[in-house]
């Protein structure tokens, strides 16, 4: 049960950190024909996979 | 060109009429089978389901439309909430998949109005579902005539939407669920196949993918940043999006009926783990497409048209032939499960599990889809406007009482009532008045409104009621 709340608090920490407001109004820097922000967006949605990966693995019991 | 995408088309159309009749052949009769292909899809079939089904002509045409208008903000606006939502295909799609196995419930309808013993919940909720639902049907038929019309201009677009129609309703009505599942894989993937290829090529035209978007970049800088140009990309916006996409999705009826047909809670975890990785590529490239048509100078008055003229100017015809096939296989594989998921709720929540009237509830709904080209387009609206304003609003309201039906011992019958009308009641008032959004979107409002109904009323009827209550299992 406290596992179950750590994945949770997990997942309210990558929703709250797809809210990048820090980078609002930035179009710099473009690094390989992308801004930076567009790939702090691609990898937080790899990260999601990866979280929904190790919580499949360790807390999602099937029944 | 014309004969080379026509025989292109004419292949991909009898494959599709192929595996309709395949299933048809394979299928056992039952109506489990038919219209939940035996509650037997594996992982694969369903990771592709589950992602051909939502990703429409809209993710096609829609995406890069809004990303020419307004910019790259649109890749993470519909890729962060859409990437997260697969979270509930832990959330939702379990406890469903679990339910529905051991009460035999087919439709989203029967799980809800189950847990209470309600009729009359059982039908609201259907009723609901479908009629946000069968705008969105009608938008996939326009959708298919446009693209069309791209290649065949004397064809029209009425014709096109009418033929594409047809098609589907014919492998629906054919194999059923297994038709829609096993159309969605080869779908799946020409879509996915057909917008790398589209990107590779015309980045290759453009000098490559550093010249593409230096390009845009130097004609217009604000298109990189966000709010973008039109200011469009508020932070609130982008929250509301990201509410919306999670609580929205899983309530399309053809996502959620979805969850029924797992072959086991594995297939399930591999589709929530697939998903965000396909979302994170997938989505960027009509954006790219989008954006970089800026700094080609191109003059392009319907936005929703950037993507196929980018296609058309950019690559060899053979190119533009397989982008054409990846566009209808978008919409396509949407509304076969648009138009089977709304057969079976219309037909197992008003009459019972009957495959044959359900065949004929396909044919009718194909028939007003078509209709609604053929009577009831109004342009001016645009692709995105139409399903912001109409679909995902009206059904976003509908996760409070599913959400409380699966995990909250406490809710009540009429908490989902007052939750689902209060909620449709806001959606309207922020339709047809202007009320204060403080920037979010209407449909986080009525979201907000739909589960402090459910709250507050399934309290009272406690109070009011408690003995009534206290004998309805609760499910889970």
């Amino acid at each position: 049960m406290k596992n179950r709340w750590l994945w949770w608090l997990l997942f309210g920490a990558l929703a709250l950190l797809s809210m990048d407001f820090w980078n609002w109004g930035k179009e710099r820097p473009i690094i390989i024909f992308l801004p930076f922000w567009v790939w702090y967006v691609m990898t937080l949605t790899l990260v999601f996979s990866l979280s929904f990966a190790l919580f499949a693995k360790y807390e999602w019991r099937e029944e | 060109m014309q004969a080379f995408t026509l025989t292109l088309l004419a292949a991909y159309f009898a494959v599709l009429v192929a595996i309709g009749l395949f299933a048809h052949r394979r299928g056992k009769k039952s109506a489990e089978d038919y219209f939940l292909a035996n509650r037997g899809f594996g992982a694969v079939v369903l990771f592709f389901t589950l992602a051909a089904t939502n990703f429409s002509a809209f993710t096609f045409l829609g995406f890069a439309g809004k990303a020419y208008t307004d910019g790259m903000g649109e890749y993470g606006v519909m890729a962060v909430g859409t990437a997260f939502m697969a979270l509930m295909f832990y959330v939702i799609g379990r406890k469903v998949w679990q339910l529905g196995k051991s009460n035999g419930y087919v439709t989203p309808g029967e799980l809800v109005g189950g847990r209470y013993h309600s009729r009359s919940l059982q039908i609201l909720f259907t009723v609901i579902m479908s009629a946000f639902t069968i705008p969105y049907l009608a938008i996939q038929a326009i959708g298919a005539g446009y693209i069309l019309q791209m290649v065949f201009p004397e064809l029209g677009m009425k014709i096109g939407a009418i033929l594409i129609m047809g098609i589907i309703c014919f492998y629906v009505v054919s194999g059923g669920m297994k038709a829609s599942g096993w159309t969605d894989v080869l779908q799946g993937m020409i879509m996915v196949a057909a917008m790398l290829v589209a990107c590779a090529f015309i980045a290759h035209s453009l000098g490559g993918f550093e010249s593409a978007t230096h390009a845009a970049f130097e004609a217009q800088p604000s298109l990189f940043s966000r709010p973008g140009p039109n200011d469009y990309f508020t932070t609130q916006l982008w929250l509301s999006f990201f509410i919306l996409w999670v609580f929205c999705d899983p309530m399309f009826p053809q996502m959620f009926t979805r969850f029924y047909t797992a072959k086991s809670q594995r297939s399930l975890k591999t589709a929530m783990v697939a998903y965000p990785v396909l979302i994170s590529f997938f989505f960027l490239l009509p954006v790219l497409i989008g954006v970089w048509a800026h700094g080609t100078g191109m003059d392009i008055a319907n936005p929703d048209n950037v993507l196929l003229l980018m296609v058309k100017n950019y690559t060899p015809f053979p190119v533009f032939s397989f982008v054409i096939v990846g566009a209808l296989a978008a919409l396509m594989s949407t509304a076969d499960s648009q138009l089977l998921s709304l057969s079976t709720m219309i037909t197992c929540d008003m009459v019972g599990k009957r495959v044959n009237y359900s065949r004929i509830v396909t044919v009718l709904l194909t028939l007003f889809a078509m209709a609604f080209v053929v009577f009831g387009y109004n342009p001016a609206t645009g692709i995105m406007g139409t399903l912001v304003k109409t679909t995902f609003s009206g059904l976003v309201v509908l996760s409070p009482a599913v959400i409380a039906t699966l995990y909250w011992r406490r809710a009540t019958k009429w908490g989902c009532v007052a939750s689902i009308m209060g909620g449709e009641a806001t959606v309207f008032l922020y339709t047809y008045t202007t009320l204060p959004t403080w920037g979010f979107l209407p449909a986080i409002i009525a979201l907000l409104v739909s589960a402090l109904l459910l709250l507050l009323f399934s309290v009272i009827e406690r109070m009011v009621v408690p003995a009534v209550h206290d004998s309805v299992p609760a499910q889970g």
